[in-house]
């Protein structure tokens, strides 16, 4: 009886033993470990909690010096100019009075946010391939990883390098180019030319196999990939690929907002606007010891108002009417000035195609895509067409000039200005209103210094010209 | 010789006595090779009937034993020898028995308690002069006999017994005899014959003796027996702390190598970086849940849920207490052992007799004394406050004042509001008067605080029949705090029964059930913070005044808000004043926990007590239901309601009561299979071997969910509110952004859970040679559910071996007064989690885009991708001597162990070029190396006056072997704020680091020493800062204490016991508060116009006037600058004035912990049905000595809350405790 009894019981006990895998085989609740598709599509839609004051990194947040850097930006007042903190400060300036933007034991909001953003992309194009889920599912996912990693190094080597130049960029530094999760692997900088093949890789793979349309905007389409492959081309001079990106672009969605109808409503989402073919907005918050917030960026009158038609631009009105300049412009009536989108929308589709066609002399092309925005810009009774009358360099310049109040405060201006001094030798200088601060073509600080901190960790990380 | 020795033992609830006591008889026989001469034992009277022909002895053995609970021990070879018996006998007794059987032969017996001892007859020695004949009677203490105690005399094999009244009766040879009376767990003792041959003696407990065991929590080991380290906290010690919480009696520091700081419970140093450090606590053989915030390893934070956790014990259900130290004590609970592993049990009992058990206590804690709180006086506070204001510190708020929110406290608005014109210059030397003569903590005192009370009633009922044995207890506490509208009460009932239906079963279930209601309506200390010192609570009429309330997060709402907002928004519903008189009258918070813990078990003993096999089963579980009730008037409704108030005069947030309720659940399911074996053979090998699995299952979540326009009749609250639109806020608070009402809504409405599994698979082996060696080894293996897949980091086994050799037993040891010495040596590994994290990228679910409005799930990596994850490793190793010295009045025992701890998880900065920041990585590695002695004496022990002392010694080297420094320097800044930040090879893990002070300059400024040369504030801040690194700061030492120890006394003068515990901790170091880092009392602050609610007391100091710096190291305010740029340049006053390194004073102190002085009836006072009535009175907190020039305790440094107050107020106690 105690036998039979004793040996039961030592049944049970190794039953327990065998059982035992599958009792630890739960998951955690509230965290994951991606491994399907369903998993991804949740790592790909991490757009964080708007109202959220604390820095985060998640695929819509992307860069936000450009616009301190660029002329559509000034200071109020001398005053101000000088109260202003260290790392706003560092940026009116160029970097050129600290040497650096951030003090080396402190982050660089915009590189880290950006390389925070590509190890999300790298995680999920490393981790799709083996994840369980349909495959036309995993090829779209991956196809909008690759664009928001395009997207982010584009930016990069855009803030931390050279302008694209087809003669040098063999050989001018880039960015690092981190392709995987590694956290020990090398970070010696690519060459300018390396990262635009990558970005170029990753768009076009990508475009075939997103679909034409989403239900959220931060959703890369195929119409974004092409779009960002028209900037990608728009930034290395080869406007043929611009026309024929653009064109494909336009194809899938070519959708403008009449400004006359009144499109926003006080409380217009911003994953509504239909323009907007990749939202991607500022970085914000603090990290670390490193407070940083994008707002409160100021324009001066003079600057905004030599712009624009202050009496007949309804852009005008949109962006700063209500504001002392003292804000960011606004993209819609009823929102904050806080969430702008630095993304790719489709005037600046239209304004690429037309500055291609322009540059290409196809200047009817250009007049007519000038013409359809503007048309949509200005209150009919106000609004004259462009007609064909103007020289290709005046086309290209009302192309410039179209291209600067569309897409003002939206990051971009800062490329274009490098762009034109770079490829069309438009010798451009900058000046600061209040400090006499310039920036003149050929200056050592149209390339922002890279944080001393990621050079300290990784010495193989070499800085740019005129920076140690 | 062979000789085999062959036990056979019934069941006894405590198995691990009858084994003791047949150890020692068998060493007894066996090493001494004696035996006593057989009396007769008091209890066995039981009879027998044998009717047995021609059988051997062995087989008349086992049938007595068929019939009794009768235990043999006798030599196979030698009963063998004896030819066959017959007994044919009804109702003879054991005595009978063994006299008609032994006749004839060369055996005789000897019976003690239930063990018949068989062994050959030795004569008695024929040398004996003048023999005398003696009696007596052996007593314990408390006059209770001591039946079957041994006396023998000194030197010879002449002895005997006590009998039931503990009398015994012997004949020995001489006066200059000298006996020697011996019993289980009493110290032997020895007594000169001289003229007397009447004897009354009284026995004294051995606390540290021999048979003492100690409790891993799977298994009950003789302390004799054991390689680790163990320290053991009885019960009569636990007793002597009359406390709320058993944490109160562990953490007094009379147990070595713990040490109680406010870091928190450390045993043997800090080991981790990262993960906690606390020890794992298990309960009757389980962890006990430690239901912790998510994962949250803010050292408080634990701290506080581990206090929490071990409230829901009654400390008077609790036996005893081990602290498992070393590898080999510790390891056999693995991966969660590396910072040591209390173990708790609760009581049982063995009275046969039914035994009622009452206590009552009372504790009062005197008010607490605001006068101890560090304010300026009056006349300083005005002086800075004007000095303020004139030097245009409050002109940015002020010129803000009619356009948004700001809080100025009275004065900047008076005198801003008396130069616009809009306030007469009387009204402003009326503010003046009031602020250089007023305070207003008396009154706060007055208002809110009150002397603490605190009841507690325990009843306890518990008795042992044998086959089954129960014991219940209840116990009530009610808790009078400090302060006026806080109370609490808790009950917590016990019930254990243990069940023994057939010789090899015995099944168990217990129950322990907890339940606590707290009302919190109180103002504390904290409170009194926010306020500003020289406003008055009250008017004259009585009635609320309009305060200034200071919030802790940057919003703040002073005057000009208050005064303005209903005058420009006439369209709020509510007035917008506040008062802590009004929020103490209107407060509505309680607080509800139950925690209930379930037990079963069966224990099976297929083949007697070789083998064992436990399955034990535990439920647990905890909940938690917080409900705060905001009415109308409180601050809470106003507020909400006001900011969102809209012009056309709708509400979003509707007028009416808020309700906020939050729930705490957590469980845990534990199941254990162990099986034990111990076997001897050939009488000198003894073997145990332990082996078990464990599963554990373990959930919590918690939810919270607010409801607006409560009414608490009909239970209905509002639900048409909208979240999604947008609303405009009261441009007084904010600066007119739209948003929705799911702002505030989201942080009061969420959900999260958790759950982990565990299961462990552990052996443990011990292997005993001839008395003299163990060896001892353990191993175990963890596994979890969030350790990743790969079997790699799944499954590190961690281990232990040891070895113990008790010198004294050996041959050549031949020392008269060591009565015992005893070498232990182990090595070890145990392991630390830290569930933060995973070989797999980890991605945490939430993070919609706007939650409100677009519920789109999302996730987002929280750590990266480690493969190289590791189970943080703390290998240790252990080398103990044990000793025993003149007649074991003196004991003691010193211990050295190294700790090396490695792997260690830590927080490393990373390239965030590779996408994180910092990573948490095994890299890090402490060495903790130490000395632990304990000595414990009866200094007197004369039988009316005894006194016991009890000395600890510890000592601790914590260093940190390997950290991530090097690659990016912290700031100076960040290096002497944050522990986090002062990691360094070489130095301890908590440490402090300071600027070298050069005290006041001529003009009061402050000046410190960098690199060698002097400076002074004012100075560029960027070159110093960038350039500065660690060591350029003055290393200050350690935070926690390397030396520290108890000094534990019991004095016993018949029926009066007192007993003093004294603690001390030196050489270490503490940071005296500066008056700049006193909350915003920081330059920076003070010189940006931020609201004060009180200057720091040390400002009275201030430098004033050239000659002063010579008498104070305190700063003068520099009000002569007014820009910004210099304002904002305050770096280098505020930190070495806080930082500096004459603010690093010795923390070390000796604490008064307690007095105890308690009064047993005399027995013969009390009525017949009670056995024992005791009156305690004790004292705790009763004073601390210091040895820094401010005379404060260092580790309850005076702030501004008026924390330290509460912490070092005496609490007195009186109780009353009687056994039935």
């Amino acid at each position: 009886m105690k036998t039979k009894i004793f040996t039961s019981l030592l049944t049970i006990m190794l039953l327990t033993l065998f059982s035992c895998k599958d009792f630890l085989d739960i998951k955690p609740k509230g965290q994951i470990i991606p491994s399907s598709t369903d998993d991804y599509r949740q790592i790909l839609d991490y757009v964080g909690n708007k109202n959220s004051v604390s820095f985060r990194i998640d695929v819509m947040k992307s860069y936000g010096i450009t616009d301190y850097l660029s002329d559509d930006y000034q200071v109020v007042d001398s005053a101000g100019y000088e109260g202003l903190p260290d790392d706003r400060y560092n940026r009116y300036t160029w970097a050129k009075e600290a040497g650096y933007l951030v003090p080396p034991e402190n982050e660089d909001l915009d590189w880290r946010t950006l390389y925070g953003q590509i190890y999300i992309m790298n995680s999920a194009i490393g981790g799709i391939p083996d994840a369980t889920g349909p495959e036309d599912v995993r090829n779209a996912l991956m196809g909008e990883a690759k664009v928001h990693r395009a997207f982010c190094y584009l930016a990069l080597v855009n803030i931390y390098a050279k302008h694209y130049n087809p003669a040098t960029a063999a050989t001018d530094m880039g960015v690092p180019l981190h392709l995987n999760v590694s956290l020990t692997a090398s970070l010696a900088r690519a060459t300018v030319q390396e990262v635009y093949d990558q970005i170029l890789k990753d768009l076009s793979e990508a475009a075939q196999h997103l679909p034409a349309t989403q239900p959220y905007n931060f959703r890369p389409t195929s119409a974004s990939a092409y779009a960002l492959l028209a900037r990608t081309y728009l930034y290395q001079g080869n406007y043929a690929k611009v026309l024929e990106n653009a064109n494909m672009c336009l194809s899938i969605n070519n959708f403008l907002y009449d400004l006359n109808l009144d499109p926003f409503e006080d409380d217009f989402k911003s994953w509504d606007d239909r323009e907007i073919l990749l939202q991607k907005e500022r970085p914000s918050g603090s990290a670390g010891n490193t407070y940083y917030y994008y707002y409160y960026q100021t324009s001066d009158s003079l600057n905004v108002e030599g712009t624009f038609d202050v009496n007949n631009d309804l852009r005008y009105s949109l962006k700063f009417n209500g504001y002392t300049y003292n804000e960011n412009p606004r993209r819609w009536k009823g929102e904050t000035a806080y969430y702008e989108c630095v993304g790719v929308t489709v005037p600046e589709v239209y304004l690429m195609r037309a500055e291609a066609n322009a540059r290409l002399n196809s200047t009817a092309e250009a007049i007519a895509d000038l013409n359809k925005l503007r048309m949509n810009r200005f209150a009919p009774e106000n609004y004259i067409d462009y007609t064909n009358s103007y020289s290709q360099a005046e086309v290209i310049q009302l192309v410039m000039d179209e291209r600067r109040r569309e897409l003002w405060g939206r990051g971009l201006r800062w490329f274009d200005l490098k762009r034109y001094n770079a490829i069309e030798n438009a010798n451009i200088t900058i000046t600061r209103n209040f400090s006499g601060d310039q920036l003149a073509p050929g200056d050592a600080h149209w390339v922002m210094p890279i944080g001393g901190k990621y050079i300290g960790l990784n010495p193989e990380i070499e800085q740019n010209e005129g920076y140690n | 010789m062979k000789k085999n020795l062959c036990i056979s033992v019934d069941f006894k609830i405590y198995r691990w006595k009858k084994i003791l006591l047949i150890m020692r008889i068998s060493m007894v026989l066996l090493l001494l090779n004696l035996t006593a001469i057989a009396s007769t034992s008091y209890s066995q009277k039981a009879s027998f009937n044998l009717k047995l022909e021609n059988v051997t002895l062995s087989e008349l053995i086992k049938a007595v034993q068929l019939q009794s609970n009768f235990t043999f021990l006798y030599n196979h070879e030698e009963i063998e020898k004896e030819g066959v018996i017959s007994i044919n006998a009804d109702d003879i007794t054991i005595d009978e028995v063994l006299k008609h059987c032994l006749a004839g032969t060369d055996l005789g017996y000897h019976i003690e308690d239930d063990i018949v001892v068989i062994s050959p007859k030795i004569d008695a020695p024929v040398f004996a002069p003048i023999p005398i004949k003696i009696k007596g009677k052996i007593k314990d203490k408390d006059g209770n006999p001591l039946p079957g105690a041994t006396v023998l005399e000194k030197g010879t094999m002449n002895g005997a017994t006590t009998d039931s009244d503990g009398n015994f009766k012997l004949t020995v040879s001489g006066s200059a005899s000298i006996l020697k009376i011996s019993y289980v767990g009493f110290i032997t003792q020895t007594i000169e014959i001289g003229n007397k041959t009447d004897f009354e003696i009284i026995m004294v407990e051995d606390v540290a003796g021999l048979e003492e065991v100690v409790v891993t929590g799977y298994q009950t080991l003789t302390k004799a027996r054991i390689t680790g380290s163990f320290t053991k906290i009885d019960q009569k010690e636990l007793d002597r702390t009359i406390s709320y919480s058993i944490a109160d009696k562990i953490t007094d520091g009379s147990v070595s190598g713990l040490l109680s700081d406010p870091l928190g419970i450390t045993i043997r140093g800090v080991s981790t970086l990262n993960a906690s450090r606390l020890p794992l606590i298990v309960l009757d053989g389980f962890p006990l849940q430690i239901d912790k915030d998510q994962n949250d390893y803010a050292d408080d934070e634990e701290f506080a849920a581990l206090t929490r956790a071990l409230e829901s014990i009654n400390p008077n259900d609790v036996e005893s207490v081990t602290v498992l130290k070393d590898a080999a004590a510790a390891s056999i609970w693995g991966a969660r052992a590396a910072n040591g592993v209390i173990v708790i049990t609760t009581k049982h009992t063995t009275n046969q007799q039914p035994q009622i058990e009452f206590s009552s206590s009372l504790a009062w804690k005197p008010i607490p004394d605001v006068s101890k709180l560090p304010y300026a006086s009056p006349e300083t506070t005005l002086e800075l406050e004007k000095g303020r204001y004139n030097a245009g510190w409050f002109d940015r708020f002020i010129s803000w004042m009619d356009r948004f929110y700001y809080n100025l406290s009275e004065y900047p608005y008076t005198a801003a509001r008396v130069e616009q014109g809009l306030m007469t210059e009387e009204e402003l030397f009326e503010v003046e008067q009031r602020i250089g003569s007023y305070d207003n903590r008396y009154d706060f005192s007055d208002l809110f605080l009150r002397g603490s009370l605190r009841q507690q009633y325990n009843l306890s009922m518990s008795q042992n029949t044998g086959f089954n044995s129960y014991r219940f207890s209840v116990s009530y506490d009610k808790n009078i705090a400090e302060t006026k509208q806080t109370n609490d009460d808790r009950i917590v009932l016990n019930f254990t029964n243990r069940f023994k239906p057939s010789k090899w079963l015995i099944a168990y279930i217990s129950s322990n059930l907890s339940l606590k209601n707290e009302k919190e309506n109180g103002l504390d200390l904290r409170d009194l913070f926010y306020v500003s010192q020289y406003e008055p609570f009250l008017d004259e009429n009585g009635d609320y005044t309009s305060m200034t309330s200071f919030a802790i997060s940057s919003i703040s709402y002073g005057r000009p808000f208050r005064e303005l907002a209903p005058i420009k928004t006439p369209y709020i519903p509510y007035d917008w004043e506040w008062n802590p008189k009004r929020e103490f009258d209107n407060k509505d918070n309680t607080i509800r926990r139950v925690d209930l813990r379930l037990q079963a078990g069966l224990t099976f003993k297929p083949f007697g007590e070789m083998l064992k096999i436990d399955f034990k089963y535990q439920y647990e579980r905890g909940s938690v239901r917080t409900d705060n009730m905001y009415n109308e008037e409180t601050w809470t409704v106003r507020h909400l309601v006001n900011t969102w108030a809209q012009p056309d005069g709708t509400y979003p947030v509707p007028k009416g009561n808020i309700f906020d309720q939050r729930y705490n659940n957590s469980y845990a399911h534990d199941f254990l299979i162990t099986a034990n074996f111990i076997k001897k053979f050939a009488q000198k090998h003894e073997v145990v071997l332990l082996a078990g699995m464990g599963f554990r299952d373990q959930k919590s979540d918690r939810s919270s969910v607010r409801r607006y326009g409560y009414d608490p009749q009909s239970l209905s609250s509002d639900q048409q509110m909208n979240f999604s639109e947008r609303y405009t806020r009261n441009e007084f608070i904010f600066r007119g952004f739209a948003y929705t009402i799911h702002t505030p809504w989201t942080s009061y409405n969420n959900y999260w859970e958790r759950q982990d599994r565990y299961t462990s698979l552990f052996w443990n082996a011990s292997y005993t040679y001839d008395n003299r060696y163990d060896i001892t080894g353990s191993w175990r293996l963890d596994k979890s559910n969030m350790f990743g897949d790969s079997p790699q980091y799944r499954q590190v086994p961690l281990w232990s071996v040891g070895f113990g050799w008790t010198i004294d037993k050996e041959s050549f040891f031949k020392v008269d007064f060591i009565n015992r010495l005893r070498l232990r040596v182990t090595y070890g590994a145990s392991g630390n989690v830290d569930k933060s994290t995973s070989p797999y990228a980890i991605a945490s679910i939430g993070g919609s885009y706007d939650n409100s409005t677009l519920q789109l799930p999302g996730a987002s990596y929280s750590n990266p991708a480690n493969p190289e994850l590791r189970w943080e490793k703390t290998k240790q190793f252990n080398l103990a001597l044990e000793f025993s010295l003149f007649n074991n009045r003196l004991n003691g025992e010193i211990e050295y162990y190294n700790k090396a701890s490695e792997a260690l998880l830590t927080t490393k900065k990373i390239n965030s070029t590779y996408g994180f920041q910092t990573a948490l990585i095994n890299f890090g590695a402490i060495r903790n190396r130490g000395v632990e002695l304990t000595l414990s004496a009866i200094v007197i022990n004369s039988p009316d006056f005894r006194w016991r002392t009890q000395i600890t010694q510890s000592y601790n080297q914590n260093l940190v072997t390997k950290t991530d420094r090097g690659g990016v320097v912290p700031s100076v800044t960040n290096m002497l704020r944050l522990d986090s930040y002062r990691l360094a090879e070489g130095k301890p893990r908590y440490h402090y680091l300071s600027i070298p002070w050069g005290g006041l300059n001529a003009e009061g400024y402050p000046t410190f020493y960098m690199r060698d040369s002097l400076n002074s504030y004012p100075m560029p801040t960027r070159p110093l800062f960038n350039d500065a690194g660690y060591d350029d700061l003055k290393y200050e030492g350690p935070r926690q204490a390397p030396w520290y120890g108890s000094w534990n006394n019991v004095f016993t003068y018949k029926n009066w016991e007192v007993s003093f515990l004294v603690s001390y901790k030196f050489g270490h170091k503490y940071k005296h508060k500066s008056p700049n880092d006193v909350s915003n009392n920081g330059l920076y602050g003070i010189a940006q116009g931020n609201f004060v609610p009180h200057y720091y007391g040390d400002f009275d100091n201030m430098w004033r006037k050239p000659g002063d710096e010579a008498f104070t190291d305190i700063p003068k305010l520099p009000f002569e600058f007014t820009g910004s740029s210099g304002r904002s340049n305050t770096t280098w006053y505020t930190y070495p004035t806080q930082y500096g390194s004459h603010q690093f004073l010795s923390a070390a102190h000796i604490r008064f912990q307690r007095v105890t002085l308690a009064y047993s009836l005399k027995k013969e006072w009390l009525p017949k049905y009670v056995k024992r009535l005791t009156f305690q009175l004790q004292g705790r907190n009763l004073g601390v000595i210091t040895f820094n020039k401010y005379r404060e305790d260092p580790e309850h440094l005076p702030d501004m809350y008026g924390n330290f107050i509460l912490a070092t107020s005496p609490e007195y106690t009186f109780s009353i405790k009687a056994s039935f």
